[in-house]
């Protein structure tokens, strides 16, 4: 990986939610700041309502900023749809939302080695898609010793949906699908991805975001102390302001 | 003897019903479960397709293959417009549906003006009828049975429940069947979910426009005013499979593929139909009679008391 080409690039962008509670404020106000590649955590922390994830949906492309552009790998995306923003992986809060709950488990896991467009003749399953979604899991679960893991039984679940399973069993689903992406991603965007798991299943989604920052850079937008300890720079927004911007050793 | 002769009737005008509404209900899985949208759409682009089917038939002489195809077409278009209306206008799917129905529904009154009938002879079902009817003449005391035609549409049956199975399998067909759940997921793997729901409404109304041609040329005549309610029927024959899939054949271990369960929607909803025209039920009273059936049927009978009890406590 190359890791002195920029990632990310925020420039002086503002966010204004034209319904809602924000209506007087911007969400956003003139945020730059930037992420080289390889960068591996990036922690992007402030009190509720700061606008950390609404960062995070301004970088995905669920948001368009008022002012300002955003660049990634040096191309302008400020006016591109999400699908034109490649490279992007996203954990969300509520587990749920990384899936698609109107297929199983095993689609949702082969939709992510379908790699430069979705075919109409080609089946999405095949034998050798399940073979390499089976075999990262048993990767994760040898690798991490977590053989509690929902990992460790992939193969027993595959048929069943994401809404059959607990949170922190589809957090773990969820980034065993970015582990397997298609081209590999080298931004991924996870917000509060601990938050209201148990003890076990954090462990286990922490150690899949370490395996994932190894890959990636990944920005985290948490109040997850042994999260944050992780990072190697932390972002603070206060109000929709960048009021710091550090490096941890 | 009578009694069997009656129930060979009754059993095979229950199942051509039945096999002739598939196409259409078959739009159902792909609006309703894939793209989780009740199409109205369906109301207006069913009469359409019907309506300009018979206009190529007989106002401009064209062969029967190609105005099925054509109307297929424009059911197809009259999809896309919907879907347009959704993605492109935003505008809410329930009304995007009434207003293109509302569109379509007024251009097929232009088209045939209430009513048209098919030249005598010229549909799919012409030569199947007649050889129903030479068959049925060696048959006693009367009896009209259709093997024919009940052949021609177990076979289609069977080729769009395959074809629409097998689509829903490959890549592109699982992403329609995503679009509706999350967008978002489908977007970061550089999808263009937009372009997915737009076709996936227009397949949905191609089968509908399909339904609509092969409906018409089995009744022989299109006639506009029919076809205004075909979503509830085709939502609550739908609904009908489904739950009877979930509730009743899960105690026999038996599961059916959404596609499938639609036959069985279809046979439970037309049989309470058939047994109303049978034993001569008022005209006001069948669809009072579905309905009583259905929740009786449908309804989770288990723990009803206590369900009672606890609203009054």
């Amino acid at each position: 990986m190359n890791s002195s080409a920029e990632l990310l690039s925020f420039k002086n962008v503002s966010v204004r939610y034209t319904e809602g509670s924000f209506s007087d404020r911007n969400a956003l106000d003139d945020v730059t700041f930037s992420l080289m590649q390889g960068s591996g955590f990036v922690a992007l922390t402030g009190p509720n309502g700061s606008g950390k994830t609404t960062a995070l949906r301004v970088i995905s492309g669920q948001l368009r900023p008022i002012h300002g552009s955003v660049l990634l790998c040096g191309q302008d995306v400020t006016d591109e749809p999400s699908h034109k923003r490649h490279g992007l992986g996203c954990v969300f809060q509520r587990a749920i939302d990384g899936m698609c709950s109107s297929l199983t488990v095993e689609e949702n896991l082969c939709l992510m080695l379908v790699d430069g467009g979705p075919n109409l003749l080609r089946p999405l399953v095949t034998p050798f898609r399940k073979k390499r979604v089976l075999d990262r899991a048993r990767q994760i679960v040898s690798g991490e010793g977590r053989h509690t893991s929902l990992l460790a039984d992939l193969k027993g679940v595959l048929q069943r949906y994401p809404a059959e399973f607990s949170g922190g069993e589809t957090q773990q689903l969820c980034l065993l699908a970015l582990l397997l992406q298609e081209p590999p991603a080298n931004l991924v965007l996870a917000d509060e991805p601990t938050l209201n798991l148990d003890q076990v299943n954090r462990q286990i989604c922490i150690e899949m975001l370490v395996a994932l920052s190894r890959v990636a850079t990944v920005l985290l937008a948490t109040h997850d102390k042994e999260l944050i300890d992780l990072c190697g720079r932390i972002l603070r927004l206060e109000q929709g302001r960048l009021v710091r911007d550090s490096e941890t050793v | 003897m009578e009694f069997v002769f009656s129930s060979f009737t009754f059993a095979d005008n229950i199942l051509v019903q039945t096999l002739l509404a598939f196409p259409l209900l078959l739009s159902m899985v792909i609006s309703y479960r894939c793209l989780r949208v009740p199409d109205v759409t369906m109301d207006g682009s069913s009469v359409l397709a019907a309506s300009i089917c018979i206009v190529f038939m007989r106002k401009m002489g064209v062969d029967m293959p190609v105005a099925i195809l054509v109307a297929v077409a424009a059911g197809f278009l009259a999809g896309l417009i919907t879907g347009a209306m959704v993605v492109l206008l935003r505008i809410n799917s329930l009304l995007a549906g009434i207003l293109n129905a509302f569109i379509l529904y007024s251009l097929s009154l232009l088209l045939i003006n209430a009513s048209l009938d098919f030249e005598s002879g010229s549909t799919l079902f012409s030569w199947l009828k007649e050889q129903d009817l030479i068959f049925s003449q060696r048959l006693p005391n009367g009896l009209v049975i259709h093997p024919y035609v009940l052949s021609f549409l177990i076979i289609l049956a069977v080729a769009l429940k395959i074809s629409v199975d097998w689509f829903l399998r490959r890549e592109w067909g699982v992403v329609l069947r995503g679009a509706g759940s999350n967008e978002l997921v489908l977007q970061l793997r550089g999808i263009n979910t937009r372009k997915v729901r737009i076709l996936g409404f227009g397949i949905a109304n191609a089968l509908v426009g399909f339904g609509g041609t092969l409906i018409s040329m089995y009744d022989g005549s299109v006639q506009v005013m029919r076809w205004p309610g075909t979503i509830i029927f085709a939502l609550s024959v739908a609904i009908i499979g489904w739950e009877a899939a979930r509730h009743l054949l899960r105690k026999f271990k038996i599961s059916l593929t959404e596609s499938s369960a639609l036959i069985l929607g279809a046979l439970m909803y037309y049989f309470i139909v058939r047994a109303c025209y049978t034993f001569d039920v008022p005209t006001a009273l069948p669809r009072l009679f579905i309905a009583l059936y259905i929740l009786l049927v449908l309804a989770e009978k288990r723990d009803l008391w206590r369900r009672i009890r606890e609203l009054f406590c």
